[in-house]
């Protein structure tokens, strides 16, 4: 029996240090997620979808909130639309991302990247009573651990092949790399010709979309919910990205009331709504749906300016 | 718990060490402690069903007494008619009731009639095919002279919930079983090693090959309209080793965590995939099954001696039987059907066709047709529908193949299926315990497991996907 127990703690050691030091390959160069869920808890943060990932950089907010002798310490917390509408998982998810032990909220904020698809479900189910989010499968949601570094978690939950983790360590993808504020950067430069043609791919996408969609009373009630957790850690925005053009005609045509819900929420939970105007002379879209990098840099430092000017007042 | 969760690690590993260090005095405290453990493990799924388990066990522990003390045939026959119509009756109702309620109503709406009848939303207990089946073997055995009833009731329930094959199989056989629950169980170092190696064989075949299978299987049966035709084949592929992984896996795991406890349960799986013709596939696909419906349907409905045209309508019934045992949808009917259809020509050759001796060419040969063959069912066995089957058989014909597609296909999917057969191929006769013996060497074993470890780690889903047979 003892040989047999010295046996299994020899198997069961191993396994722990394979695995472990399996962990130690992963990196921000393995995909887009990885390095959100690696930094500590942060003091601000910017939540939601893919379009906040790439549009909102905090480096430049936190630079403008410093000429103001204000340190904010933004972070990048936005994921995918998959993964981070707002719901239960991801709230819970936002919440343990946060630095609860700093006191006080006046030189704290949190920026919620708002837009129809945000509140929006084609996969919410209920059942006897309860919502059924498959929110709960993806990152950042399915792993309790977000702020380990290496983080073993992430790596076995959401990484398929580990094998290609250990090549990427010494190839690292090229197409995209997360800053270390947690924004994503596209690296991939397109000519006008593969920009029109992925204007017009994604466009198509969410027409898709806009027929499987529908508006989620589950989705918006969190929305509030998400609204009055971060209040009581700093300052609530809600803020509209700005998109191409044509992708915000069908976004105001999948949801005409969309900017009446956001100001009816704002009000009932003492928040502010940031609606900001398309504007294809200073905002270029990579796709339709994202701002390019420069754009990026350019409308945060407007966010930035604004929300100097918000924060003032208050 | 899933057997793959990190719950039935911590699980395993208290019950191993209170087994064997506290509860090893005698058998019967060993089998106490194994039901309560066996509930506890029942529980965790549901614990709503833990008075069905019970019940059961309490019904088949009685039954098979009042057999046993009856004298008169026909009283024998009055006790075990009354415990097999209240066990189908209970399987019948948590398995069937919605689906023939639905099926009746669909066919009375063909025939122009409106028809709203009141479905419940029955949830089906987990395992309840296999215990019932289980312990039905028994009581049949006890009234067919093979075996004397037990008259300890902590051995029969520990025999009937034992944890490691409640919930999925394999479906024991008391003649084989209960004589170990009726034995104190010594520890014995080869066992339970052996025991580790076929868990860790086990969980790389659920969780590295069968969950990995899954990812693309899913996408081509969610998209089948509109995938191209060699996604479609590699789809069926993809499931044939997909289903293989998941339930032998669970197998393997079943009869490792038996062996870490003592106890030897029957092989399931003697690879399948290597069969030659279609009878033998039978012979080597969920044994413990396959077996139960031959010795408790097929023998008693006259077998193969009563000639060509009642062992055809025998053959026909065992595997529409076999095929609605799996789940209450017309697809696993139709599935069993095609299985029926397959085998009848077998039934017509004459002379023994399961030759022992691998025979070369001709032999591969058969192998690839008796796998196409396995692969189409299969399509039967995954759709949700026989719609849906249709449209994708119907697609594999009309739709285009285009080689771009294959890149869909993950390499190192690939590779763990390769692995998985190089070890079927070394295991064509035994299994991969006794595999790792005849080298007696400790080192092969080191490198045989601690490589299994290494695919686990790199390629393995740690989503905790359920496996398939759970929902049978």
């Amino acid at each position: 029996m003892k040989h047999f127990v010295a046996h299994a703690l020899l198997y069961i050691l191993t396994t722990v240090l394979m695995a472990w030091g399996l962990s130690w390959f992963a990196g921000p160069y393995m995909d887009a997620y990885y390095l959100k869920v690696t930094t500590p808890r942060q003091k601000s943060l910017v939540v939601g979808s893919s379009k906040a990932a790439q549009g909102i950089i905090p480096e430049i907010i936190n630079k403008t909130f410093e000429e103001q002798k204000i340190s904010i310490g933004l972070y990048n917390y936005a994921f995918t639309v998959k993964s981070s509408s707002f719901g239960e998982p991801y709230l819970q998810s936002i919440l343990r991302k946060i630095d609860k032990s700093i006191a006080g909220n006046a030189d704290r904020l949190y920026i919620l990247a708002v837009d129809p698809w945000s509140i929006s479900t084609i996969s919410l189910k209920e059942t006897q009573g309860k919502t059924l989010y498959l929110d709960w499968n993806f990152p950042p949601n399915n792993i309790r651990y977000n702020t380990l570094n290496p983080n073993p978690e992430y790596v076995f939950k959401n990484v398929d092949n580990r094998f290609m983790m250990i090549i990427r360590k010494f190839r690292p993808l090229t197409y995209s790399k997360v800053r270390s504020d947690g924004s994503l950067e596209v690296l991939l430069k397109r000519d006008t010709t593969a920009t029109k043609k992925d204007v017009a791919g994604r466009l198509e996408e969410y027409r898709q979309n806009a027929r499987l969609y529908t508006f989620s009373e589950e989705r918006y009630k969190y929305l509030g919910i998400t609204i009055d957790s971060l209040s009581t850690y700093g300052h609530v925005f809600l803020v509209r990205i700005p998109v191409h053009p044509d992708m915000r005609a069908l976004e105001d045509n999948f949801m005409k009331d969309f900017a009446g819900k956001m100001d009816t929420i704002c009000r009932d939970h003492q928040a502010v709504f940031l609606d900001y105007p398309v504007d294809a002379t200073k905002f270029v879209s990579t796709d339709g749906n994202h701002l390019d990098r420069k754009s990026a840099e350019l409308f945060s430092g407007i966010l930035a300016r604004q929300l100097v000017e918000h924060l003032k007042k208050k | 718990m899933l057997f793959n969760s990190f719950e039935f690690a911590i699980f395993l590993i208290a019950v191993f060490i209170l087994y064997w260090s506290i509860f090893n005095r005698n058998f019967r405290l060993q089998n106490f402690f194994l039901v309560i453990v066996s509930y506890i493990f029942y529980g965790w799924w549901d614990w709503r069903f833990l008075g069905l388990l019970f019940f059961s066990s309490c019904l088949d522990y009685f039954v098979a007494i009042e057999i046993d003390k009856s004298e008169s045939r026909t009283r024998k026959r009055f006790f075990l008619a009354l415990s097999v119509t209240i066990n189908l009756i209970i399987l019948g109702f948590f398995k069937y009731f919605n689906f023939f309620v639905d099926s009746f109503s669909a066919m009375l709406e063909m025939a122009g009639f409106q028809a709203n009848f009141y479905t419940l939303r029955v949830i089906l207990p987990v395992g309840v095919s296999f215990y019932t089946f289980q312990s039905m073997s028994y009581y049949i055995d006890v009234y067919r002279g093979k075996l004397k009833p037990v008259s300890d009731a902590i051995s029969f329930f520990a025999y009937v919930s034992f944890f490691p094959q409640l919930v999925a199989g394999p479906i024991e056989r008391a003649v084989h079983m209960l004589p170990q629950f009726l034995t104190r169980r010594r520890f014995d170092y080869g066992q339970a090693v052996d025991g580790l190696r076929l868990v860790i064989w086990g969980l790389f075949k659920k969780m590295v090959v069968a969950d990995n299978c899954a990812v693309f299987v899913n996408n081509v049966f969610s998209s089948h309209n509109t995938a191209s035709g060699y996604e479609l084949i590699l789809g069926a592929v993809f499931f044939a080793f997909q289903i293989y992984g998941d339930f032998s896996g669970y197998s393997d795991i079943a009869r490792g965590t038996a062996k870490l406890i003592g106890f030897e349960l029957m092989v399931n799986f003697k690879t399948p995939y290597l069969s030659r013709t279609i009878p033998e596939f039978w012979q080597r696909w969920h044994i413990s099954l396959s077996t139960w419906f031959r010795d408790y349907v097929y023998i008693p409905l006259g077998g193969s001696k009563l000639g060509k045209g009642k062992t055809v309508r025998n053959t026909i019934i065992v595997f529409l039987v076999s095929g609605l045992w799996h789940g209450a949808n017309w697809t696993f009917v139709a599935w069993g059907a095609l299985n029926a259809a397959y085998m009848i020509p077998f039934i017509f050759l004459r002379g023994d066709q399961q030759t022992k001796q691998f025979g070369g060419m001709l032999d591969l040969i058969k192998i690839a047709f008796t796998f196409g063959l396995t692969c189409f069912a299969w399509i039967f066995f995954r759709s949700d529908s026989i719609t849906q089957a249709g449209e994708y058989i119907s697609n594999m014909v009309t739709g285009n193949y285009h080689l771009a597609a294959l890149t869909k296909v993950k390499s190192y999917v690939l590779f763990v299926i390769g692995v998985l057969m190089v070890v079927d191929v070394m295991t064509w006769k035994s299994s991969v315990d006794i595999l790792i013996k005849e080298y007696h060497s400790r080192t092969i074993g080191y490198v045989f497991d601690f490589f299994l470890i290494g695919l686990i780690i790199l390629f393995g889903s740690f989503n905790q996907q359920t496996f398939i047979y759970f929902q049978f």
